[in-house]
């Protein structure tokens, strides 16, 4: 009884095992290809280069394809994946989304921990290959998530030199050679903007200046309690004003003068 | 367990707030302000200054809420930047709040330091000075704001008839005016960053903008982005991230960039492709005098600057720069095609140069000879790298050759000139030239030189000069020498000072500085500075008054009164010398009102202080038109745009060294480098900056976000020379020249891909000095050493 009854989880957890196995093969695999693809590498790095490859001597043994064969030749064992071709997650546009306030506290907890300030562009929270930014839109240019890991697409996807503005670990070979303490404090975030009554679309409570992808923070990968709750609709603006003075248009509201009133005696 | 972060925020807010209780910040109701980002109730007040850092001159605005900095945003609104910053200038606020702030007077006793009043800290300088007044020198900075620098600039050559002082833009961008002046007689880039909107091609000489200067690189990029075609050709003589997203890589030898310019006026000459028309009637052609050369030089006809050319063939400058002859025909090709507006950019490659000057000179004459320039995207851009270099350094003149406004010391009409503008007794400027940076540490760190007491002010030779072993480092072992420093943290220089005056810095002080595209921007104090932290400019004032209290002559003009008399509205003197009232009126505009008046001469004419406040600053000449506003000059020389164009031309080069309105296209020949690596020291040394952090890192490494990202120096080495050194990625190995050495971890495949042979070390690190090992020669005329190239070896450490 009992084995017939764990017999068919034992079987699924392990496909799901395989699979996901898979996967991380699969992308592991991909991205190394991938990267040697869009990045363009010195002479002496390049993995892939051109080589003549001498005739085997003996023909008792297959010989092993090298990697600089491998990449383009059509019978291979590999082909050559890109990110755009990994599984990625579906989800379902239409289920009902719950904003979590708790955990959008986290949230921007996490947020404030990789910049210095309200405003201050995010450090990059893991390696890059310095010399280069080609690498960093494979995954922040469209997005990408696998499991838990999220890799959001940039918000700004216009401005490309992305090592400009965030600045990385250094290379882990490197010890700091001083203890760096500052008191700097700086601004939070904003928790939520303003509504005009329940149910009205809040407003905009930070800055859009050079942002135009919502969904980065906002969409189905975004950060978990700012999800909107109704990501088909894709025109943001629409219904939610931003503000112009977080946006630095300096331009004062004004009316013209009222109707001046005059007095019956007059 | 730690305390919550709302806690520590409200905590360190309340101790900002009894900080600054009472604080009098000055007038920044008529300042740009504008909230940005935040709450919009959070009480968060906003105001425009420029960044601190590089010569870019962005703007940024700056969050204060409760007397402390909290925020920073690009400035939407400035022509410069338009609303991007770099990582450093997101990052800038930090700067003021690194946990060793200097807050008190500091006077040596033996291996330590004493807290002294800032009464005494005055009076021990001013009796310093009073000992030997003649050897007394300054060192000042492209960091100064331009009042501190005109201050400085009045006591030395004013007040004490004393020409040594210079600043370390002596190091950093002497070549590029000496390129100017011998090319156009005048200081200064004759085009602007607007030229990097309309250009077809972006050619670096020797220069990373991507890092360096990455505001403006993204100018560029953002226009590729847009769709436009924009070529970038980098000449380098490393791999970087400029090459990286460069079109066209050319990788030269080091001083290659000589040949280079050669090989490309050779073509064009001997093509018969140069611009006849532009080059007919707007140029000479200019060498050097045989015997004693000078920077005018002499007059050639065309047939000897051809002949002169003659040996530049593409074959030939490929075996001396290593670029090959058929990209020296493709660059040709572009300066040769009318329809292709090519925009250069150059920074410290082409200045820290023994043929610094010849360099700077070649490459505007390839502009000149192509009539690539004057018009919007057709420019020679010489780039600087601190914020007030231009400003600063140029235009207040403040080095040891040069009064305000282009005038120099060794003209009697110009000396002339500036007792009158001074109100001082004729004869008051020394005509003699004064002690240039190297020669001026040379004499304080030789027994029995001529500078006896050093000020230093806002910048760090004891990271900076070359062949520290030689420049700096003997002064601990001469008792006499006393050296007086200004700072904000703990330096390299510090460590040798015998007086510390602990200073304000950036918005916690009124300033003004000038960009690399002749942008004069100023900005308000928005924040206390800490603990006895005061003014750079207050400092140097108030120890001129004491001064004057001691009985020396100079501190007064000819009519007996204190040469930095400023009265109030109602005409009476206000004691700014006295630290309680040194905001009761606003100096800087005392000052800039006083030294505007300087810039008329050169036509590098500045509007009124009050007219800067309304801006993101403004290019000068700013001339005012008939309705009473003031005009900016994106484009000098350019009748388009330059009012001082005489009527009727294009193009009038109107402080020509030949009298006629033109330029000279020089003509050099292609010499050595004075040290080449050889069996001994087979390396070639390099040294620059990093993205991350900003001259000697003593404001950046204080911020842990920059500092996470680039933690330390390291020398950077081809994995080949790796290889057969047997060292690998992190392991420290000794880089050693005949000068010194330092110890640095190795990375092979970091920030810059050197090919083999050449090493390259960043020189923000004060725990790793790379200036122990460069080399002091220099410029013959700029005087500017050349720390980009060296012979050194590398030595594996470990067994």
């Amino acid at each position: 009884m009992a084995y017939e009854e764990t017999q068919p989880v034992t079987v699924a957890n392990r496909a799901v095992t395989m699979s996901l196995a898979t996967i991380i093969v699969l992308a592991v695999v991909g991205f190394i290809v991938g990267i040697n693809q869009g990045v363009p590498r010195h002479d002496d790095q390049a993995l892939f280069a051109e080589k003549t490859i001498s005739a085997p001597t003996s023909t008792d043994v297959l010989p092993a394809a090298a990697y600089s064969e491998m990449r383009r030749s059509d019978a291979g064992r590999t082909r050559v994946y890109s990110i755009d071709e990994l599984p990625r997650q579906q989800r379902d546009l239409f289920a009902t989304v719950a904003i979590d306030l708790e955990a959008r506290r986290a949230s921007l907890a996490t947020r404030s921990e990789r910049r210095a300030f309200n405003g201050a562009p995010p450090i990059i929270p893991h390696t890059v290959e310095q010399l280069s930014n080609a690498q960093c839109m494979l995954c922040h240019g469209a997005g990408f998530a696998i499991e838990d890991s999220v890799a959001r697409a940039a918000s700004h996807p216009h401005y490309a030199n992305c090592t400009q503005c965030h600045a990385p670990p250094g290379a882990p070979l490197f010890e700091p050679t001083l203890a760096v303490v500052n008191f700097f404090d700086g601004v939070d975030a904003p928790f939520e903007g303003e509504r005009a009554w329940p149910g009205a679309p809040p407003t905009i409570p930070h800055s859009t200046w050079m942002r135009n992808n919502c969904n980065s923070c906002h969409g189905p990968e975004g950060w978990l309690g700012m999800e909107s709750t109704h990501p088909w609709r894709t025109s943001c603006l629409q219904c939610h004003a931003p503000s112009a003075t977080l946006d630095q248009h300096p331009a004062e509201a004004r009316f013209l003068a009222p109707p001046r009133i005059l007095q019956n005696s007059q | 367990m730690t305390m919550p972060a709302t806690d520590r925020r409200q905590f360190l807010k309340s101790a900002a707030m009894a900080a600054a209780a009472g604080a009098v910040l000055g007038e920044t109701e008529t300042s740009i302000a504008l909230p940005v980002l935040g709450s919009e109730d959070s009480g968060i007040k906003w105001d425009k200054a420029p960044c601190r850092f590089c010569g870019t001159g962005c703007h940024v605005q700056v969050g204060v809420e409760d007397g402390r900095v909290v925020a920073i945003a690009g400035d939407q609104h400035a022509d410069v930047n338009k609303g991007l910053l770099c990582v450093k200038g997101y990052h800038v606020g930090m700067i003021l709040y690194g946990e060793d702030r200097l807050t008190k007077p500091l006077l040596r006793r033996g291996d330590g330091f004493v807290e002294i009043s800032w009464d005494e800290a005055i009076d021990i300088a001013a009796r310093r000075i009073m000992q030997s007044p003649d050897k007394f020198a300054i060192y000042g900075s492209g960091q100064w704001t331009i009042p501190e620098g005109y201050v400085a600039q009045k006591l030395m050559k004013g007040g004490l008839s004393n020409n040594h002082i210079d600043p370390n833009a002596r190091l950093c961008m002497a070549s590029a005016v000496t390129g100017f002046l011998a090319t156009y007689g005048v200081d200064e880039p004759a085009g602007c960053y607007d030229d990097l909107d309309a250009c077809d091609v972006v050619i670096t000489w020797g220069n990373n903008p991507a890092e360096m200067h990455p505001v403006l690189f993204s100018r560029v990029m953002d226009r590729q982005s847009s769709g436009e075609k924009v070529m970038l050709i980098d000449i380098s003589t490393r791999r970087t991230r400029t090459s990286e997203v460069a079109d066209e890589y050319l990788e030269m030898l080091p001083h290659g960039d000589v040949a280079i310019a050669l090989g490309i006026m050779h073509l064009l000459v001997e093509r018969d492709q140069y611009d006849h028309e532009f080059v007919s009637r707007f140029c000479n052609f200019r060498a050097h005098e045989s015997g004693k050369p000078t920077l005018k030089g002499e007059a050639i006809s065309f047939e000897e600057y051809k002949s002169r050319l003659a040996m530049y063939t593409p074959d030939y400058v490929e075996q001396l720069s290593g670029v090959p002859a058929e990209k020296i025909r493709m660059l040709a090709d572009l300066f040769a095609d009318p329809d292709v507006k090519i925009t250069s950019l150059w920074c410290m490659g082409m200045n820290q140069h023994t043929m610094g000057t010849a360099i700077n000179t070649l490459v505007h004459g390839v502009h000149l000879l192509s009539g690539k320039f004057g018009v919007p995207g057709n420019s020679p851009t010489s780039l600087t790298g601190q914020p007030s270099a231009c400003g600063t350094a140029r235009e207040v003149g403040t080095l040891s050759h040069l009064l305000p406004g282009g005038r120099l010391v060794a003209n009697d009409k110009h000396r002339a000139d500036a007792e009158r503008l001074w109100n001082l007794p004729e004869g008051r400027i020394n005509p003699k030239i004064g002690f240039h940076t190297l020669k001026m540490f040379e004499e304080f760190t030789k027994e029995g030189g001529g500078v006896s007491t050093m000020w230093v002010q806002v910048t760090n030779p004891g990271q900076t000069l070359p062949n520290l072993n030689k420049l700096f480092e003997p002064k601990s072992e001469l008792d006499d020498r006393f050296l007086i420093v200004s700072e904000v943290y703990p330096t390299a220089t510090t460590q040798l000072a015998d007086l510390v005056l602990p200073a304000a810095m950036w918005v916690e002080k009124n300033g003004i500085f000038g960009n690399s595209e002749r942008r004069t921007q100023q900005w308000f104090r928005m924040v206390e500075p800490p603990g006895d932290a005061r003014d750079d400019c207050w400092m140097t004032i108030a120890v001129a008054h004491r001064l004057m209290e001691l009985g020396h002559p100079g501190m007064k003009d000819k009519d007996g009164v204190f040469i930095f008399h400023m009265e109030d509205e109602n005409g009476n003197e206000v004691p700014i010398w006295e630290w309680e009232h040194y905001y009761d009126i606003n100096v800087d505009r005392h000052l800039f009102d006083d030294y505007r008046r300087f810039s008329r001469m050169k036509h590098k004419d500045l509007a009124p202080y009050d007219e800067y406040v309304k801006t993101r600053g403004m290019r000068w000449p700013v001339v005012q038109q008939p309705d009473g506003s003031w005009r900016e000059t994106r484009f000098r020389f350019s009748a388009f745009d330059d009012p001082y164009v005489k009527e009727g031309q294009p193009f009038e080069f109107y402080h020509s060294t030949s009298g006629d309105g033109r330029a000279q296209i020089w003509v050099h020949d292609y010499k050595s480098p004075p040290e080449m690596p050889d069996e001994d020291y087979p390396f070639w040394l390099n040294t620059g900056r990093v993205l991350e952090h900003w001259h000697t890192g003593t404001m950046t490494r204080r911020i842990p976000q920059l500092t996470r990202a680039m933690p330390s120096a390291y020398v950077e080495l081809n994995p080949e020379d790796a290889r057969e050194l047997n060292v690998r990625d992190g392991e420290v190995v000794r880089v050693e020249s005949r000068r010194g050495s330092t110890d640095l971890p190795v990375w092979t495949r970091g920030r810059g891909y050197p090919p083999r042979g050449q090493i390259f070390v960043p020189f923000f690190d004060e725990t790793m000095l790379v200036n122990h090992v460069t080399l002091d020669e220099h410029d013959p005329f700029s005087k500017q050493p050349d720390f980009k190239k060296c012979a050194a070896r590398v030595r594996k450490i470990s067994a």
